[in-house]
């Protein structure tokens, strides 16, 4: 218990409670002739309203949901893409260079592409997801396997390992740490722009909530929707974080 | 330090794709050869690239492009400019000393994984449709691997550079800038080699968000009005930017390892 409270970091934790009475202090004095800043207390004060009267648990719902089976479809599209470029070696050079040019477009500006194409609706949501989150776990994929060492290579080879076996016990252990980033990106990407497709592209979930408090000037509402918004991606790579930590000791002790 | 040796080092080069061979543009220019010979010129989803163009020529005429393309360049190279600044004071301080980086730490990581697009109507609300509101948004969310890298080679300065320091008894005022500044400056380098692709992405997002202004808000501009080529055209030219920023990286981080073999050990990205 003690250890618990001890991780815990209090400190830390009671500046983050400062700042929100500074802010708090601040919307009541100095900035109080501002109507479009909310102060923390009323931010709380909204928060409740719209969680028990309002939409923000459907929002939330919806905003998690995509987010996550987004990002599950990207991953899988990107393990097997990068997969495939790793181990076929005529495919990586006849497709690299333009793998190369085509992650360097913004993603973002594939949303008003996305928009132009699907309309306002939740396949362009999905595939603004998709398409994003796919890049960093195709490369992390590709650079995983193309990273094995030449020495454990020559070592399979020595042992007469069969193709599959030189795969899962040598190139896939030796790639894992890497995908493991490519994978924790591609969440982080797909929550990002999740949120964002919902501001231009789809009218639903919290993005939705975000930018038509703005526009009603409910600055109270906006700032539990950054809120919410941030506990969710706080949330989700937490999650994520716990899901993957065996992995990732069996990596320190691998290496 | 790790040294690695000649074929880990190819295996690298081979990951971070400088060994890719031009060979491999063959599919993209193959689908947009196809793409120019059977799209239709007035179709409204898929225009051909000699549409784009078209369209891009007429927007230039109007002198909408260029102004465009100077504010989106200017507030990229501003933004990253602040970043360097921000990231590396804030990394150096949280690196050296164990107390501060104990106070703020959940702070900053709970404003870590704050999406982008979430906090502009937020900063609409407090600072209005402005260019600083753009440059602030940019650089709270794209400052963070500049800060850890700071931050990881603040930490792991050698004990021996220290101790030397204080057998010259160098003032603190030289320590920082005698020891310190040198061996963060790696750091420094490769968050901003990680942080200049993310700097160009929010930038053209806020832009397309709020419809300020540079290439961001013609490309809202012109999807609205479903002028799709046009659209097309931006993306092909925002395509540019993030291979020139790309480009200019690679040949920065080639050069570097060309000096130091051991340059990239010790990444801790975003």
């Amino acid at each position: 218990m003690s250890k618990a409270l001890q991780r815990l970091n209090l400190p830390g934790l009671a500046v983050m409670a400062l700042c929100a009475g500074l802010w708090e202090l601040y919307c009541r004095t100095l900035g109080a002739h501002f109507g479009s800043i909310a102060s923390t207390s009323a931010t709380v004060v909204a928060l409740r309203d719209l969680l028990f009267d309002g939409p923000l648990a459907e929002q939330l719902w919806h905003t998690a949901s995509v987010a996550t089976v987004g990002w599950i479809i990207a991953s899988a599209l990107g393990f097997v893409f990068g997969l495939f470029l790793g181990l076929s070696r005529m495919a990586w050079t006849y497709s690299m260079a333009s793998i190369e040019v085509l992650r360097s477009i913004p993603s973002i500006s594939f949303v008003s592409i996305a928009v132009l194409l699907f309309g306002f609706s939740a396949k362009t949501e999905m595939v603004i997801v998709v398409y994003v989150s796919l890049w960093p776990m195709l490369l992390g994929t590709l650079g995983g396997i193309r990273a094995a060492p030449a020495g454990l290579l020559e070592v399979a080879r020595i042992f007469r390992l069969s193709s599959a076996a030189t795969f899962f016990k040598i190139i896939l252990p030796v790639a894992l740490p890497v995908i493991l980033v490519g994978l924790r990106l591609s969440l982080t990407l797909s929550i990002a722009l999740t949120v964002v497709a919902e501001m231009i592209g789809n009218p639903e979930g919290l993005g939705f909530g975000i930018v038509s408090s703005q526009q009603a000037m409910q600055p109270a509402a906006a700032f539990a929707y950054l809120l919410v918004i941030g506990v969710m991606g706080w949330g989700l790579n937490a999650a994520f974080g716990l899901a993957t930590r065996r992995f990732a000791f069996a990596h320190e002790r691998l290496s | 330090m790790i040294v690695l040796s000649r074929q880990q080092r190819s295996a690298q080069r081979r990951t971070n794709g400088d060994g890719a061979p031009l060979r491999g543009l063959l599919p993209l220019a193959l689908g947009l050869i196809f793409w120019q010979i059977f799209a239709a010129a007035n179709s409204p989803y898929f225009p051909p690239p000699s549409e784009w163009v078209r369209s891009l020529a007429a927007l230039a005429r109007a002198g909408r492009l260029w102004p465009a393309v100077g504010t989106t360049l200017m507030h990229f190279a501003l933004a990253l400019l602040i970043c360097v600044l921000v990231g590396s004071a804030m990394g150096i301080v949280l690196g050296r000393s164990r107390t501060a980086d104990r106070l703020l730490g959940p702070l900053l990581e709970f404003a870590r994984t704050m999406p982008a697009g979430a906090l502009v109507p937020v900063a609409v609300l407090i600072m209005g449709y402005t260019a600083s509101m753009t440059l602030a948004v940019v650089v709270v969310t794209s400052f963070w691997p500049i800060l850890l890298n700071t931050r990881a080679s603040a930490r792991s300065i050698s004990q021996d550079r220290l101790d030397t320091a204080r057998a010259l008894r160098l003032s603190w005022w030289a320590t920082q800038r005698k020891i310190l500044l040198p061996s963060v400056v790696p750091g420094i380098r490769l968050g901003t080699q990680i942080a200049a692709p993310i700097t160009l992405i929010i930038v053209l997002l806020v832009e397309i968000m709020t419809q300020v202004s540079g290439v961001g808000r013609q490309i809202a501009l012109a999807q609205s009005v479903f002028r799709s080529a046009t659209v097309y055209g931006l993306v092909a030219l925002t395509g540019c930017f993030g291979l020139a920023v790309n480009w200019f990286i690679g040949g920065i981080g080639r050069l570097m390892r060309k000096y130091d073999p051991a340059f990239s050990s010790g990444v801790a990205s975003n």
